[in-house]
């Protein structure tokens, strides 16, 4: 068997934590249309359960041999067949860097609007993210560590500068208006969790305790976005419809002291984590073209999809898409197709031929 | 003789004193300058000359002669030429007697070598003032003086085809990890150079890995007591004969910021002054960039009386701040670079035409502004806090002031990652440079991100080797 | 080895390329960092006035030099566009403090026309704080304070307390929720003995998109205590035994919530502090405890009565500046439900009870 890199279960979750955290940085009406987002607090527990009942199959597929992430055991279980479900597996790893790269974008463009060439600036980013996947999971593993650190500080910076702001009367009842935008809430959250279908590749090369790191991760990263909801509502009431990415704005009214204007540490810990998704979904998928084509490929095609990338990054109107309705379900459908139904097919299989191999031996 | 002569080309220094004992002709072999001619009179040449010499052959004669006439303490029977060359080269005598196909080398060195003083790059507040000094023998006493210990080991090569420069691993038998240690002997085995004249030539041999990084693995030093606190570490340090710098692997990122001084001041204050030394990395690594950044792309994010003083200073100004940042930098490194090479006497003057060229009439003329000499002076003087680190800081400021100029804070941000990632894929022999801080081992913080107190940090000694995501032994 | 330089080389020449976007930035000297902004309308014109940093006259003092601009346009887009024509400088509003919105243009157009800009604009702040003027918005702008110098934008700003929550921030989230209705704080310019002082004069209030009303002296008094808006102006009390008694509000705490009848019924809470800093010192009482209750009842009185008064003309003019819709709506969605379309017109309806509790603090016992 190949060497594997080998990190702990800890920068697993850091790094799926991070890549989790900057796209509930930009979460507002750009990402999720009208729906009304003090409903969504209602969709935290229920997406933080359903996340758990999308992660099982994973996992249980992880825990029959603790060796084999999800193309092994595709590989393994039907064979030459199986290709088509890898490349499944990298295309939808693809997607997450073009969606990633979309939401920069359109961040950039709308919130910053800086007096740059943001295609440049896309470039670099996708340049230096080639250059962190190329460096390997390891080094990413080890780098997330100093970004959580920063993260954290910063996230906890912004919540105490926006605390002291909350006005409860900003807290209007729950589903006044139904329940569509919790359902959209939650369709929302599952869809941007891309994070479940990299732990059917990074699951069996973390050392230590996986279930207590998945609880703490979806506990933290859901807590997290509760709080970010209430903070924003409560801060800035119905002003945060008129803003296409709210969680800039807040930082940027928020104050501690004499430290004002906290959206520049917003975008400094948001950059990074931006850099270190796009190199982990990078390197899960040249994980996935190692798998179908072997070990020589897997940098080179690095290479490939930065340059794939940055084609695509050519053309900004691409990035438009991000605005229509049909991105969070197709990511969603993806999503469910991939760390559901696949794994659960696999553990079916493996469980079918398991038991055929012990009639046999009987 | 005929061979010596020979092979040194009559060489000036090269001088053979041939004396005739009971008919046997002797020769006793030195380069001058490099014995010490009393002892070799008196310890050599003067005993053969008195003595009666018993035996038959001019081996017994040889041998005789070695072991009951010559008062020489280090003597070592020296059978081939190459050998030879080695010890008359290193300063020991030889001497030969003809008939014999052996020699004996005699340790009557008497070279000239500069006496033990304060190591100039490495001073320290409270300590010893001892420093290392060119000669690997006497490093070695002053490292063996201080760690009286059977375990401490040294273990002598030679490197370079031409020079030989004896090279000395030195470590702890019972701490050092058997995996680094082989791994550092295999790397220097690859050592393939004519000349080691210095211990940063041996640098980039004992880098492990090979990637491009700015940041060193292999650290420096020119204190024996720092060399000491290293190997009980389980770390090894490699003495280079002629060099006053021993080098010490593995090196990790953290180490750059810790100092002798701060195990012999007061723990909070040992805190503080670490918790300085890493503003003063981020400060002279990202102030100009950020300074230029800010100004040029993020005026929002400065206080109004601050960005107005900016603004009114680059309004006086011809050059854009990024220009101007940038000019003043390679002002101020060449300044430095000529503070180092020219003459002591003439520091004064390079101080004075510093002070005047860029601190009163560039600003004066108005070809500088104020705050930009003084991010300037700032990040100086935050580089100075962390010496060893100012290679990678002084090219790493000019890549930030440029990604700052063209990119802004962004850009600053998206290159601060990737050099993140690059200090992070880093391994020194097996062991994550960025350890332990990633991968994290929370009982290492109390030499990180605190410098506890003595009953604490003799708790447990950890060793190089048992830090997180090694994968030595 | 070939492929690597040719992706380098891909590299570099895509690098290259796209460097040609850099040439946009500017320095930040040719720059107009905007301090503060004055809006108007003349002659169916936008009139904007500027007040920018000035780095070409740098002052020795220790406020910064500024100069003012006039830029005219057809609509408010026009006329910003129009600054970086006549100027040739790229305008930063980051660093603006106040807009000031004369009376005509809220009264006439309706802030629709113009504020969106300052809510989506990338350098716009949220918290930047928001005025109406009745006369020209430029004047407050031009002003020159005592030692003959512009008064600043920054001066302005520090005029209006945060705690009015006079800023776009509020003053837009009132205007979407359709629920309460949107104030600007009214700065006014006075002539003192010759010398033009700007102050804090009262509120505007808006009905939908519309200045409808201004509020000021003992309505304004009223207003900023119901918004927990301290140090506002002087109370005067006056009474037989007491004499005439001046004092300040130091602390205003309100605690407002409603009771579901017939219809709603509000129950407003005052929890004041106040500084007594002029009174008479022959009053005839046992000990300064009597005193200060004494103060504290007719201050209580005087001040219930106040704010039950301003809150009767808001809701007979069905304007809720006090949230009281958004308390029902918290309280008892329910029920709102059933009337959330027509909010306004129940107002009317509602029933209210002002209770106050005064914690009185002499400070000055001069005789007037």
């Amino acid at each position: 068997m190949e060497k594997r890199p080998c990190i702990s279960t800890g920068q697993i979750f850091s790094m799926l934590f991070i890549s989790k955290i900057v796209i509930s940085m930009t979460y507002g009406s750009l990402l999720i249309g009208d729906s009304d987002i003090w409903d969504h607090l209602v969709s935290v527990p229920i997406s933080f359960l359903l996340t758990f009942l999308i992660v099982w199959p994973i996992y249980k597929l992880f825990s029959m041999d603790k060796k084999m992430n999800i193309m092994d055991n595709i590989y393994n279980l039907i064979g030459k067949w199986g290709m088509a479900l890898i490349f499944a597996y990298i295309i939808y790893y693809l997607v997450i860097c073009f969606h990633t790269l979309a939401v920069f974008n359109n961040f950039i463009s709308n919130a910053v609007n800086p007096p740059i060439s943001i295609t440049f600036l896309t470039f670099i980013l996708i340049i230096c993210s080639c250059y962190g996947a190329y460096k390997g999971l390891e080094a990413l593993a080890r780098t997330s560590s100093f970004i959580l650190i920063s993260t954290v500080f910063s996230v906890v910076f912004l919540g105490v500068s926006l605390f002291s702001g909350v006005e409860v009367i900003n807290f209007t009842p729950l589903m006044y208006n139904g329940s569509e935008s919790v359902k959209e809430g939650v369709i929302y959250m599952i869809s941007q969790s891309p994070c479940i279908v990299a732990l059917a590749v990074l699951l069996p090369m973390g050392k230590g305790n996986k279930k207590r790191g998945i609880i703490i991760w979806n506990f933290l990263v859901y807590l997290l976005f509760a709080m970010i909801i209430v903070l924003i509502i409560g801060s800035m009431g119905d002003f945060v419809y008129t803003q296409l990415f709210p969680v800039y704005t807040a930082a940027g009214i928020g104050k501690f002291g004499s430290f004002r204007h906290l959206d520049s540490l917003y975008l400094g810990v948001w950059i990074s984590g931006i850099f270190l998704k796009l190199s982990l979904f990078f390197i899960l998928a040249s994980e996935g073209i190692k798998k179908v084509f072997g070990e020589k490929v897997k940098k080179i095609s690095i290479v490939v999809f930065g340059v794939m990338m940055a084609s695509v990054s050519c053309f900004p109107g691409f990035f438009g898409i991000l605005k229509t309705s049909v991105t969070t379900w197709v990511l969603f459908y993806f999503l469910i197709f991939l760390s559901l139904v696949v794994p659960s097919v696999l553990i079916f299989i493996k469980f079918f031929k398991l038991k055929r191999r012990n009639n046999i031996e009987d | 003789m005929q061979k010596f002569k020979a092979e040194f080309d009559n060489s000036a220094d090269l001088c053979i004193k041939y004396i005739n004992v009971e008919n046997i002709s002797c020769a006793v072999i030195t380069l001058a300058g490099m014995v010490n001619k009393d002892t070799v009179a008196i310890s050599v040449v003067n005993p053969i000359i008195d003595a009666s010499v018993k035996g038959e052959t001019p081996l017994e004669k040889f041998n005789y002669i070695k072991d009951y006439i010559i008062s020489a303490v280090d003597q070592t029977q020296v059978c081939t030429y190459e050998d030879a060359f080695n010890m008359i080269m290193s300063g020991f005598a030889l001497f030969a007697v003809d008939g014999c196909d052996s020699m004996v080398s005699l340790g009557v060195q008497g070279f000239p070598i500069r006496a033990v003083s304060e190591p100039s790059s490495e001073l320290m507040q409270r300590g010893s003032r001892e420093g290392l000094v060119e000669s690997v023998n006497i490093n070695m006493t002053l490292i063996r003086k201080r760690l009286k210990s059977p375990k401490l080991k040294f273990e002598v090569i030679n490197l370079g085809k031409t020079s030989q420069t004896a090279v000395c691993l030195c470590y702890m038998t019972n701490k050092v990890s058997k995996d680094i240690l082989e791994k550092i002997k295999e790397n220097l085995s690859k050592v393939n150079l004519d000349m080691v004249i210095e211990a940063g030539y041996l640098v980039p041999y004992l880098e492990d890995g090979g990637d491009f990084s700015l940041f060193s693995s292999v650290g420096m030093t020119e204190r024996p007591d720092t060399i000491c606190g290293k190997i009980s570490e389980g770390r090894v340090a490699i003495l280079i004969d002629g060099t006053p710098n021993a080098l010490i692997v593995p090196y990790l990122f953290v180490e750059y910021f810790q100092h002798l001084d701060d195990y012999s001041m007061h723990t909070y204050f040992a805190t503080f002054t670490r918790w300085l030394k890493y503003l003063a990395f981020f400060m002279s690594t990202l102030l100009p960039g950020l300074y230029v950044g800010i100004s040029t792309f993020n005026p929002e994010i400065l206080p109004g009386p601050i960005l107005n003083k900016i603004a009114l200073a680059v309004s006086t100004t011809p050059f854009s701040l990024m220009t101007e940042t940038i000019f003043i930098h390679l002002i101020y490194e060449i300044m430095r670079e000529a503070g180092l090479r020219i003459p002591r006497p003439l520091g004064h003057a390079v101080s004075i035409v510093g002070a005047l060229v860029i601190g009163e009439t560039a600003v004066s003329s108005g070809l500088i502004g104020g705050p930009t000499l003084m991010v300037v002076a700032l990040t100086a003087i935050s580089s100075y806090v962390i010496p060893n680190l100012y290679e990678p800081i002084s090219i790493l400021k000019f890549i930030f002031i440029i990604v700052g100029g063209l990119l802004g804070i962004w850009g600053i941000m998206i290159i601060f990652t990737a050099v993140l990632v690059n200090i992070s894929s880093k391994k020194s022999y097996g062991i994550p440079f960025t350890s332990p801080i990633a991968p994290f081992k929370f009982f290492a913080m109390r030499d990180i991100l605190t410098r506890c107190g003595w009953s604490f940090l003799s708790k447990k000694n950890i060793k190089v080797q048992d830090l997180p995501g090694s994968e030595v032994k | 080895m070939k492929i690597k330089k040719s992706v380098f080389l891909l590299l570099f020449a895509i690098i290259l390329l796209s460097l040609s976007g850099c040439s946009e930035n500017s320095q930040l000297h040719q720059k107009l960092v905007i301090q503060g902004i004055g809006i108007e309308s003349i002659e169916n014109e936008y009139v904007l006035t500027v007040q920018a940093l000035d780095f070409k006259n740098p002052s020795k003092e220790d406020k910064p030099s500024t100069k003012i601009l006039e830029i005219r346009g057809n609509s408010l887009l026009n006329a910003l566009e129009n600054i970086s024509k006549q100027t040739s400088l790229t305008p930063v509003y980051s660093q603006n403090m106040i807009i000031i919105l004369s009376e005509s243009i809220v009264k006439n157009s309706g802030v629709n026309n113009f504020i969106d800009f300052f809510i989506r604009h990338f350098e716009a702040r949220p918290k930047v704080k928001i005025c109406v003027v009745k006369d020209r918005a430029s004047e407050y702008l031009k002003i020159k304070s005592e030692d003959n110098k512009v008064l600043t934008a920054k001066d302005i700003h520090d005029l209006i307390p945060s705690s009015l929550n006079s800023d776009v921030l509020h003053f837009v989230s009132n205007l979407k929720s359709g629920l309460s209705n949107s104030y600007l704080s009214w700065i006014n310019i006075e002539d003192k003995n010759g010398l033009k002082q700007v102050h804090l004069k009262g509120v505007g209030i808006l009905l939908g998109n519309n200045l409808v009303k201004f509020i000021e002296k003992d309505e304004a008094l009223a207003f900023m205590v119901l918004k927990s808006v301290p140090n506002f102006g002087t109370f005067v009390v006056e009474n037989k035994n007491l004499g005439k008694i001046m004092c300040l509000l130091e602390k205003s705490e309100v605690k407002t919530n409603v009771n579901l009848e017939e219809t709603p019924k509000y129950k407003i809470n005052l929890n004041l502090r106040i500084s007594v800093f002029s009174m008479s010192d022959k009053l005839e009482f046992d000990s300064e405890e009597e005193i200060k209750n004494r103060i504290g009842e007719e201050f209580s009185k005087k001040i219930t009565a106040l704010c039950s008064e301003v809150i009767g003309n808001f809701l007979e003019q069905g304007i809720d500046v006090f949230d009281f819709g958004k308390i029902l709506k918290n309280s008892y969605p329910k029920y709102f439900k059933k009337i959330d379309g027509d909010w306004k017109s129940h107002l009317k309806n509602c029933k209210y009870e002002v209770v106050s509790k005064v914690n009185v603090i002499i400070t000055g016992k001069e005789p007037i």
